[in-house]
Formats: structure tokens, sequence, C-alpha cells
């Protein structure tokens, strides 16, 4: 027995003139609602004497029916609908998918395209006992496709969508950053309304994950982040502007009254099938946000390595006076350490801000193997001009300090970034700590004798400054320290990415010179160097350009080197010993430059230009371009911790045996919100379904229905979980709605 | 029916049948309706809806005329069968349907033209005896008939307590809208278009020798 009137009536009343009920069949105005015509000034006591529409259950003995199908803006004519006209729609999808069938040539998919493209169309419906009939518009949306059949006349079963179909593979592209101040109702009502709809969403909570919806498709991604609101979506059937509308699917429970009441006269059929299977554990899955340790965090890893190994000693020592003597040989290979390695990371608020690398393994620095006088006015010493100096010679030759090799550090590496407010990487400085030497002149240009004094000669002929001195003549000309350092620094533009990096080189070194005319000094090997001692100063400087589109991807570079450089000329006036040039000595500037475009050819494929001022050279790449490097998001520096909850349910495992379900919920913020989403799935597990055949009805999914069965013994409230109506004229009209209802246990 | 008078013979494609046996004309009237039984016991039934303008229960005719009754009509009747339909016959009977006022509507369609509208009638008959009739509800008397020529028809309004039927046309019209739900019970003389029935037996032949035994004709939209 349907029920009299179950509303919630809100609106504003405004004097105004009759308004009377539309015509059947012309606009929206077929819905339930109120209707009527206010009277008497003024507004504050107006009287409202009305008529209020609901849709009736249909209950007649005798009724009516038909359908019009308007396709493309025009309705087709009633003989060329042969079909039923079939319609299903859910709590589970804001899909709403009807059918119908067409008969005639004009609709072939040879003919035309409205048959099988999205073509609007329209489903009126009428209904009612002869004499009360209504007209109402039961379906609208796109095609979608269809199916034909051969015969002297095309039959075409043509399937239709609501307009959400239109998106329905549309991927999404969206990124909200953590604690954006967005509820989940914002962030819903952003993406649907980009997606051309207008959201009729519910706040529902401050969501403070981080949300990243590459490659989801719209509707799917709605369900699931929508769930931990209860929220069904649905597009009202007399929405005209695209609304989609969030709603909670729930049962309404005593003392609010159902929306119907169906018992034997109302339907055809009952059949009812039982919960099963229902999982007696769930276990859920997700994260949540967790608050950042402020302090350091250092992390230290520590290799080491052993083999067979024979410390290398000196086999000769060389005396300063230029005799040798033969030491005795080294002790034979034994299973040690021979090299250890010590990473340290240090982390705060999840970025790293220094990693340190030291290594430590067997090394003997190099000694001199000659030296200049060590006091002025020294005669020259006996080998071209040069004093012994004392030195162990190993194996191959090279002068050591040290009779052996000692266990010391022989390398460390400190990378050391800078970041924004943001986490974004600004600048990267690399120390790198070694074995290094420093160049160091042996005379003044235009000296006759080695005036500098104490320069020490390697055994590569080049002068090196000696770091240490030991007994009368032993110069070590390698020393542990600071040896290079390296510098990046990213400039990023508008579109988050990297518009320029400009690279920097520190060492030791000293210009070169000529060697005639100036008033620099003289290495060991000839050549001219502007210091006596190789200063730390900046070597090289590269900038990187990245020529971007508009949408930050990387279209070429431009790499510009600069270095100390002195061009060579046949003709320049001034001696560099093995070249002449212009300049006196080296001067600052560019030294080479390089320019790159990449050509996208396919999706698989591009062609690299490069030109390094001779001309582009092209050449096929596989794969895709490089990408340049981009600003940090913010949120990637907050940390997601992973919970699980484990959910018993022993009824469930008394009755079907022992079985887990594993729900991964993405969007669940914290764990009351997953365990509010499990305990729903699990009570709609944990129901009765009841299969209701019956004329068609009001009732959508979404609706309570009390559903009285004295056969079977139902007298239950139950949720109206989906409908599938079917609309057949021949050869008979049958006009059935088939429901889905859930009753919970 | 309530066609008077002596019986008259069909025309089938403008061929009065005129001497064809009546006892060997079947006719069967189909309606779109269906019944579902509820789990109570209880049926309902299902119908096509029709236009407000349209009788609430539209039939459709089937008329099987036994071959062997045709006699020297035969060679007649064989010529038009060699073409495809549609075929117009009249039974010269009239036929009964039922409008629902709404309220608004004070003209209303008829399903097919009327038979003396297009054809002269067999043997002499009087066109009167097959002039159609109107009456407002059960048991009432029925209106004063007019068909007036059609610019008549279009431009004038019958007075009250008469109805114009329109000439060679299928309407018929008030002077004013009846109250809403008022029945209208419409008689006229039709003539159905017809197609020869796809499960028609009438070519089945037993033998080489024999004629066919039945032409079934249904009836189709004009």
């Amino acid at each position: 027995m349907p029920l009299i009137a179950t509303a919630k009536l809100t609106g504003t009343v405004q004097p105004g003139p009759f308004s009377p009920l539309p015509v059947a069949g012309e606009g929206m105005g077929e819905g339930p609602g109120v209707r009527g015509r206010v009277s008497g000034p003024p507004a504050s006591s107006a009287t409202l004497t009305g008529t209020v529409v609901r849709s009736l259950s249909f209950s007649a003995p005798s009724i009516a029916y038909t359908v019009a199908i308007k396709l493309n803006g025009t309705f087709i004519p009633a003989v060329d609908f042969v079909g039923p006209f079939e319609i299903d729609e859910s709590i589970d999808t804001a899909a709403i998918l009807f059918s119908f069938t067409l008969v005639g040539r004009q609709y072939s998919i040879q003919s035309t395209s409205t048959t099988w493209t999205a073509a609007p169309v329209e489903v009126w419906v009428t209904a009612g006992p002869i004499g009360a009939l209504r007209t109402w518009r039961r379906a609208y949306g796109i095609v979608l496709t269809c199916e034909q059949l051969e015969g002297p006349e095309p039959t075409l079963r043509v399937k239709c969508g609501d307009p959400t179909r239109l998106v329905d593979r549309l991927e999404l592209c969206y990124e909200f950053p953590a604690d954006a101040g967005l509820t989940r109702g914002d962030i819903c009502r952003q993406i649907l309304s980009d997606a051309g709809f207008t959201p009729d969403v519910p706040s529902g909570a401050l969501y403070q994950k981080p949300l990243i919806t590459d490659s989801q498709r719209l509707w799917s991604f709605l369900s699931a982040f929508g769930e931990a609101e209860a929220w069904s979506w649905r597009l009202p059937s007399e929405s005209t502007d695209l609304t989609i509308q969030a709603y909670t699917a729930t049962l309404r429970e005593s003392p609010e009254p159902p929306d119907d009441i169906w018992t034997l006269r109302d339907v055809l059929s009952i059949e009812s099938a039982p919960p099963t299977e229902v999982p007696s554990q769930w276990v859920l899955r997700s994260t949540q946000i967790t608050e950042t340790t402020g302090g350091i965090q250092i992390t230290k890893q520590r290799v080491e390595t052993f083999d067979f190994y024979a410390i290398k000693k000196a086999v000769t020592k060389q005396n300063a006076d230029g005799t040798t003597q033969t030491l005795p040989a080294g002790g034979p290979e034994a299973f040690r350490r021979v090299s250890l390695v010590e990473t340290e990371v240090q982390t705060q608020s999840g970025l790293t801000i220094a990693t340190i690398t030291r290594e430590w393994g067997w090394y003997n620095p190099r000694a001199a193997k000659l030296h200049t006088p060590f006091a002025a006015g020294a005669p020259p010493g006996p080998v071209n001009g040069y004093y012994w100096a004392e030195a162990f010679l190993d194996e191959e030759g090279s002068c050591r300090t040290w009779p052996q090799e000692p266990w010391v550090q022989i390398g460390e590496r400190r990378e050391l970034p800078t970041y924004d407010d943001e986490g974004t990487e600004l600048t990267r400085r690399i120390e790198t700590h070694t074995w290094y030497r420093r160049a160091m002149g042996v005379k003044n240009v235009g000296s006759d004798t080695y005036n500098v004094l104490a320069a020490a000669v390697g055994d590569d002929a080049q002068s090196w400054y000696p770091f240490q001195k030991d007994l009368s003549a032993r110069l070590r000309i390698e020393d542990f320290g600071l040896a290079q350092v390296d510098t990046i620094e990213h400039q990023y533009g508008d579109t988050g990415a990297v518009t320029q990096e400009i690279q920097e080189t520190f060492a030791f070194y000293s210009q070169r010179t000529a060697i005639a005319g100036v008033p620099w000094f003289l290495n060991a090997n000839g050549a001219g160097q502007k210091d006596l001692v190789a200063n730390f100063q900046r070597v090289t400087r590269k900038i990187t350009t990245n020529l971007l589109t508009d949408d930050g991807l990387l279209q070429g570079k431009i790499e510009t080197e600069s270095t100390w450089h002195a061009p060579k000329s046949i003709a320049g006036p001034n001696d560099w010993g093995d070249s002449s040039s212009t300049l006196l000595q080296e001067a600052w500037g560019t030294t080479h430059t390089q320019t790159t475009a990449y050509n996208i050819l396919d999706e698989s494929t591009y062609e690299q230009l490069v030109d390094q001022g001779t001309g582009a050279i092209a050449t096929i790449v596989m794969g895709r371009p490089p990408r340049p490097r981009y600003r940090q998001s913010t949120w990637t520096q907050l940390q997601q911790t992973p919970f699980e909850i484990i959910l018993e349910d022993p009824t469930a495992a008394a009755w079907w045996g022992p079985s887990a379900e594993v729900l991964t919920l993405d969007y669940a913020q914290s764990p009351e919100e997953a365990l509010a989403i499990a305990t729903r799935r699990r009570s709609r597990r944990l129901a009765h379904t009841h299969t209701v055949i019956r004329p068609i009805c009001a009732t959508r999914p979404g609706d309570t229905i009390l559903l009285i069965d004295p056969r079977s013994g139902i007298n239950h409230r139950c949720l109206v979980t989906r409908l599938t109506e079917t609309w057949t004229f021949t050869p008979r009209p049958q006009i059935l709605a088939t429901y889905t209802l859930e009753q919970p246990l | 029916m309530t066609t008077t008078g002596a019986a008259t013979a069909p025309t089938l494609d403008g061929l009065h049948l005129v001497g064809a046996s009546a006892d060997s004309w079947e006719v069967v009237e189909t309606e779109q309706v269906g019944t579902i039984r509820m789990a109570n016991g209880a049926v309902r039934e299902q119908r096509l809806a029709l236009p407000p303008s349209a009788p609430v229960i539209r039939r459709w005719y089937t008329v099987t005329l036994d071959y062997r009754h045709l006699g020297p009509l035969a060679e007649e009747v064989e010529a038009r069968l060699a073409f495809p339909g549609p075929h117009t016959l009249t039974l010269w009977k009239h036929v009964t349907l039922g409008y629902l006022a709404d309220g608004n509507l004070s003209e209303w369609d008829l399903p097919w033209p009327q038979a003396p509208h297009r054809l002269t009638p067999p043997s002499g008959a009087p066109l009167s005896r097959f002039s159609p009739s109107l009456r407002l509800g059960w048991g009432t008397t029925p209106l004063s008939i007019a068909e007036p020529d059609l610019a008549t028809y279009s431009s004038g309004s019958p007075s009250s307590n008469e109805c114009w039927f329109e000439p060679s046309g299928q309407h018929f019209k008030l002077n004013a809208p009846p109250p809403s739900g008022t029945r209208l019970i419409c008689q006229l003389v039709p003539l159905f278009t017809m197609v020869t029935a796809a499960e028609d037996l009438a070519r089945q032949y037993r033998d080489w020798i024999r004629e066919p035994r039945r032409i079934a004709l249904v009836e189709t939209e004009a």
C-alpha cells in the first residue's frame, strides 16, 4: 500500500499568479512537489492553496503505458520503436544505462551515425490509468553504441547511457597537496566542475593526506574517494544542468517512515537469498599523516672488504746523494682488510641534508725525486741544477714518502644540498677530499738558476709544493685534504621546472703563462705558471640553460663552458714553450658551447640534434626525451605512516568458516574512517537479498522499503540497491521492474 | 454491429464480393493488452497508452476469407492479390470506438477513413445506412450528425448537440470540450488497409489441381 505522503518541505513562498499544473509531457514539471496558488497580501500571511504531487505506485487494476524516444532532437515515429526499453540503475554507480530497439533502414549504421555515436537521446514514458496518464522523462543521455541485426530492414539494439558516460574514460590529472585546507567535498566539486558537471556535494571531512589522481578514471575515483563519507553518486533524472549529486544511501530507521510499503498485492514475486561466504577477518590497510620529527637523523653504513693482499713495500731507497740501496723484500700476501667505506646520510624532516662517504685503504703518498736548493745562494745541484731528494721507490719506480703503505684515509666526499622552505633543492655543494698536489714553480721567468727554494720535482718531471720535509731531503708532495669543490645551483621558472643550472668546479690551479718576458714562474716541466704555488680557485663553470615548453617540458638546452684558456696562435708574439699565443697569461672565457634540441617523433622515439658550433648532428634515440628537474612539492616532506587494522568477526567465522579479505583503502585518512568503511561493507555483505519483480513505481535505488510477505515471514525494512525496468510492448505489453533489496541482519 | 438493413457484401480493392457467402468470412480483433498476476493472486491489466485524441482501445483486424466461396470472383481477387499491399477492405459493418474526454479536447481522431466516403455500397444499398454516430455516455441518445464540406469543417463549429465528421478525413468534433471523464461512443464503417498475413495459408495448396483454401488479410497502418 503506497504511503500518502512523506516529504520534507523547504522553500520560499512568494505572492504571485496561479501556477497551474504543467501539461503532461511539457518540461520538467512532472516530478513530485508542491504546486498551487498563493493568495492574500501581505506576504507574511500569504495562503498557499495547492496540490501535493507525488509519484504514485500505479496500483490501479488497469494501467496503460507507452514510450516515446527522442533521438538527436527528434521524436522517432512509434512504428520504428519495436523492442523493449530497458533501464538499469544502482546505488553503486552513477551510471544509468538504458537501451531500446529500433527498426528501419534510416537507423542503419551505414546511413546515420546517431545510432552509434554520442547523439543526445531522451526517453519519455507515459503511464497511469486511462484518463489519468502521467508523462515524464524516464532517461536521458547519449547513445553509446548499438547492435545491428540483419534483415529486410535492420533492427538495432541501441545502447545508451546518462551524460556521465561521456566522460567515463576520462583520466584525471590532479594533485592536491597535504593540508591544503580542502574537504572531500571541495575536492570532488573541483573535479566535477572541471569535467563540466554541476556538483551537488556536501562538504565532508577535511582531507589532510596528499592526493594524486594520475591515470584514475573519474567515476571510479569518486566512488572510492567518497566511500569514507558513504557517498553514492547519481545524476537526478529531473536534472537539466548536469547536476551530479552525492547522497547517502542508508536504511531509514524507525520512527522515520519508510519510503514505501510493499505487500503481496504490490509485487509479482519475491526471490530471497541469504548472505553467504562473508569474510570472518577484515584486514584494512591505509596510511595516515604523522608528525615528522624535527631533529637530524644520521644513518651510517660501513662496508669492509677483505681479500688476499700484500702490503706494497719500497724495493729501493734513493738517498740524498743520489745513491740507491736495495731494501728487504716485502711480506707475503695475507687475508686482510683491503678497503673500508663508510657512508653517512644525515636527514632532517624527510630531506637529505648531507651525504658523506669516507674511504680508507693502503696508500703511500708520492714524494719528490729532486728538489731545488734549500738555501739561497747554494750552488746548482748535480742533476741539471737540481738536488737529489730522499725517497722510497716502489716496484714501478714511483717515488714514495714512506718505506711501505700505511692504512690511511684515501678519500672523503661530502655532498651538501641546500633547500628552500618548500624543500626544493636550490644548491648542491660537493667537497672532495683526497691526496692532492699543488703545482709549484722552480724559478722566475728569465732566471738562470732555480731561484725558488725547496720546490719539489716529482718523478713525472713536474714541480710540486712540498707539504712536508722529513729528515734532510725527503719531500712529501701529496697531502690529504680538500682537493676539489663542485657547486651546482638550480634556478626554477614559473612552471616549476629548472630554467638554468650553474655548475662550478674549484681546485688547486695556477693559470699558465708565456715563458718569456713575463714576471711569473716556470714549472720544472718548462711551462709557465702565474702563481708560485697553485691556489685554490675556480677552474670551470658550466651553465646549462633549459629551453622549456609552456608546460615545463624540455625542448632543448644550451650548455656553455668557461675556463682558463689562452688561444693558440702560430704567429703569436708570446712564446709558451709548446706553442705561441697573443696572450701573456690564460684568461677566463668561454671555451665550449653546445646546443641540443629534442624533437619528439613518436611516443617512443625522439630526435636529438646536437650542435657544437659546427652544424647540428641528428641522432634518433629510442625512449622519451629527458625531463628537467622540477620544484619540489611541499607535501613530499610530510610523513605518511602505514597502518593496518584487523577486524575479527567470530559470527561469520562460526557460520561460514574462516576467511580473510584485505581492503586497501587509499583514501581513508585515519583508522576510524577505515573502520567505518569496513563496517559498512560488512553490513552490506551480511544482508538478505530480495529480488522483487513488480509493476513499475516511483521507488529508486537508495530508498527504504518495508517489505511484507506473510508466506515467508518477511516484515522488514530493506534498502533498494538496484533497479532494472523493462518496458516490453510486443507481443503483449509487459512493463515490469526488478528491484534488488538488501535487508541487513 | 448496428448496421441496419440487409447484409452487404464486402468490398476488396473496389471489388464488391457479391455472391461470396457471408458465413465464409472470419474476423479477428486484436488489441495491445497483457495481464500480470500479482503475488496475492489478483490480475492487473497492462495496455498500450494511446494519445488523448485516439480511442482508448485500438483494435487491429484480421480477416480470413474461404477461397472456395469466391466462385467467379476468384479471378478478379487473384488479380488484386498479385500485387503487394496495402489493399483496402470494408466489411460494410459498423465498428464501435470509445473515447475519454479530458476536458480540453473537442476534436478526436478516427483510426480509419470511413468506407462510405470512398466507396459506393454494392447492390444499391443506401449510404445513410452506413453513416457514423456519436453518443456522450452510455444509454444516451446519439447526437445529430453532419458531414459538411472540408472548408466548413475546418473553419466552422458545430452547434451544441451536434457532431461533425470530417468529410473523407479521419476526425470528428463537437462544439465544446465535454467535461473531463465523459465517455464518447463512436460508431462508423471503417475502410481497412490490409496486407496479406505472413502466416497466410491462402497460398497453401493441398495438391496441384486444387485452389488455395483461405485468404488471410491483416490490418496495417494507413
